[in-house]
């Protein structure tokens, strides 16, 4: 097997795709959380209308 | 007879240059501008030495407002402006001359120390008029600052053509523009030289372009300010469109500098209102930033939490038409800026003014709501084995300077050519990820599509050993896809997946 790039991974370490248990608690929120977080990040794109009316005059 | 005169560059020498007939010397003594133009000029600056002036020049811009309010005027304002020229060598009339009777390709001293020129207008007060400086050298050895705001100019001079880098700056007149109306001027100057489509207008088009009226129902001019809306109606005007972010709950400082960041590269100078003291109080101001500084920075162990590069920006650089070009500004905490305004009290960002070519269509927040949940897939399947933490940057690009990096890359010629050839759209964002300071994959996402369609366009991986062991998590924990928020995030995530089989 072809050695892993040793700037990316740690020595001696082996890739092995894990499997995620969703059911477990600290994961659900770890997911509910993330999920908060997209719609906080989307939620930016709304503009609020009636700052739009400040005046900008310095 | 040279129609010229040669200055020696002091401070007491541009201060009665920067005065006219309507305005003496201690007024402009008073102004910010002169402070700041006599320390970016000088020697800790650009170290300007020489100084030349070309009287009865005729400034576009100032003949545009000229022609459309002070021509009407009984008082008799000339429509002559003069140009103060910078060098930064000391030379004799005669040395001068000589060089100007040269071509200019024989003999190119002039060339090589020419730092820019200043317009002074031949009106009260407000006299600085368009004004391109040099950037001034970084005393690093690194240079870590990106002005992606500015382009060349060039600048005739008695038959020569002299090229310099910059963007255009100049005060507010108080009468044809405020603030806001010099921010988006400035904007223009780069934007136009992009995108044929979009125009270069003059201060008096472009509050002409905001509005009919004024805010208060009266006349537009004298003008005094514009809103955030009709400053959007003047770029819409000019052939731009514009993206505001302004509720202030979002505006914190690492989201201003991830939008700088993130912007920069379609090289569009970004329009920021900010909060200033004034004395009385707080008003509302525009600046234009053209630039920024990002040092490098030493990467930590993997962490929980996404980690974004643009976070380690340290400066930005704004056209603040009450200071002058390329001021610096410093960031206070994650709410409030250090700018020249701020000696005791707080700036901070209540707008965000994006101006954007009409077809990129996805903004960045759609792309960092995906780019949010594959840090936290890469963050569950490698964080414990992995040397460093997973770095985040997003930018808007032109898909052919993208192809363009590409081929200066290590990736294998087989995969180059394999990109380069493909079809893409012109605008793209990538969100280019680096375990430290070694990029391992660019997801590329289509800048043109519809913010509801899977927009992911295709994943670059600089590291197969990463890419394969990715694929096959994702197969295996397929659940991570109710976890997209997205209208479309069973495709998205099929996406990802059949993105890394290539």
């Amino acid at each position: 097997m072809a050695r892993l790039n040793s700037n990316i991974f740690k020595s001696g370490v082996k890739l092995e795709a894990k499997e995620i248990n969703f059911s477990n608690a600290a994961i659900k929120k770890d997911m509910n959380e993330l999920v908060a977080m997209q719609s906080t990040i989307l939620t930016r794109k709304s503009v609020n209308i009636e700052n739009l009316k400040q005046v900008v005059q310095l | 007879m040279p129609s010229f005169q040669i200055f020696e560059f002091t401070r007491k020498n541009l201060l009665t240059l920067l005065s006219n007939s309507h305005t003496s010397i201690e007024n402009i003594e008073l102004k910010n501008h002169f402070e700041y133009l006599n320390s970016y000029l000088g020697k800790n600056g650009l170290n300007a030495k020489s100084i030349i002036v070309e009287e009865n020049y005729i400034s576009k811009d100032f003949f545009s407002d000229y022609s459309a309010y002070y021509s009407f005027c009984y008082q008799n304002y000339s429509k002559y402006c003069k140009r103060l020229h910078f060098f930064s060598k000391e030379f004799s009339e005669f040395d001068f001359h000589t060089a100007m009777l040269r071509n200019e390709n024989e003999n190119n001293w002039v060339n090589e120390c020419y730092l820019g020129y200043i317009v002074v207008k031949p009106i009260p007060y407000t006299v600085i008029g368009t004004t391109i400086l040099k950037t001034y050298k970084s005393k690093e050895i690194d240079d870590y600052r990106k002005f992606f705001g500015i382009r060349s100019y060039s600048v005739n001079l008695f038959g020569f053509s002299l090229k310099i880098d910059s963007l255009a700056f100049q005060e507010q007149d108080s009468v044809l523009s405020a603030c806001a109306t010099t921010a988006i001027w400035s904007t223009l100057q780069k934007a136009a030289v992009i995108d044929y489509h979009v125009n270069i207008k003059t201060p008096f088009e472009i509050t002409q372009d905001a509005a009919k009226l004024s805010i208060d129902g009266g006349r537009l001019f004298p003008n005094n300010g514009l809103t955030i809306y009709q400053m959007c109606q003047a770029l819409t005007n000019a052939g731009l469109v514009v993206e505001v972010r302004n509720e202030p709950k979002d505006l914190t400082n690492l989201y201003l500098k991830k939008i700088i960041h993130a912007y920069a590269p379609i090289s569009i100078p970004i329009i920021l209102g900010v909060e200033v003291p004034t004395g009385h109080g707080y008003g509302l101001h525009a600046i234009a930033v053209s630039g920024y500084r990002l040092p490098e920075f030493k990467p930590t162990s993997p962490v929980k939490h996404i980690s974004w590069i643009p976070n380690y920006i340290d400066k930005i650089y704004v056209h603040d038409d009450q200071y002058g070009p390329f001021a610096r500004i410093e960031f206070n905490g994650d709410d409030s800026l250090k700018s020249d305004w701020s000696n005791k009290e707080s700036t901070k960002v209540v707008a965000i003014l994006i101006p954007v070519f009409h077809k990129i269509r996805i903004s960045y927040d759609d792309v960092e709501s995906i780019i949010v949940v594959v840090d936290n897939m890469l963050s569950y399947a490698f964080n414990d084995i992995v040397k460093h933490e997973f770095y985040w940057e997003i930018q808007v690009l032109f898909s052919n300077d993208y192809k363009h990096a590409l081929k200066l890359s290590e990736l294998p010629v087989k995969f180059k050519e394999e990109i380069i050839y493909e079809n893409f759209p012109k605008y793209i964002w990538v969100a280019t990820c680096k375990v430290g300071n070694i990029k391992v994959f660019d997801f590329v996402f289509d800048a043109t599509d519809i913010a509801n369609s899977c927009f992911l366009f295709r994943i670059t991986a600089y590291d197969k050993d990463l890419k394969n062991s990715l694929k096959e998590f994702l197969v295996k924990n397929n659940a991570f896809a109710r976890f997209i928020k997205h209208p479309n995030s069973f495709m998205f995530y099929d996406k990802i997946i059949t993105s890394l089989l290539s």
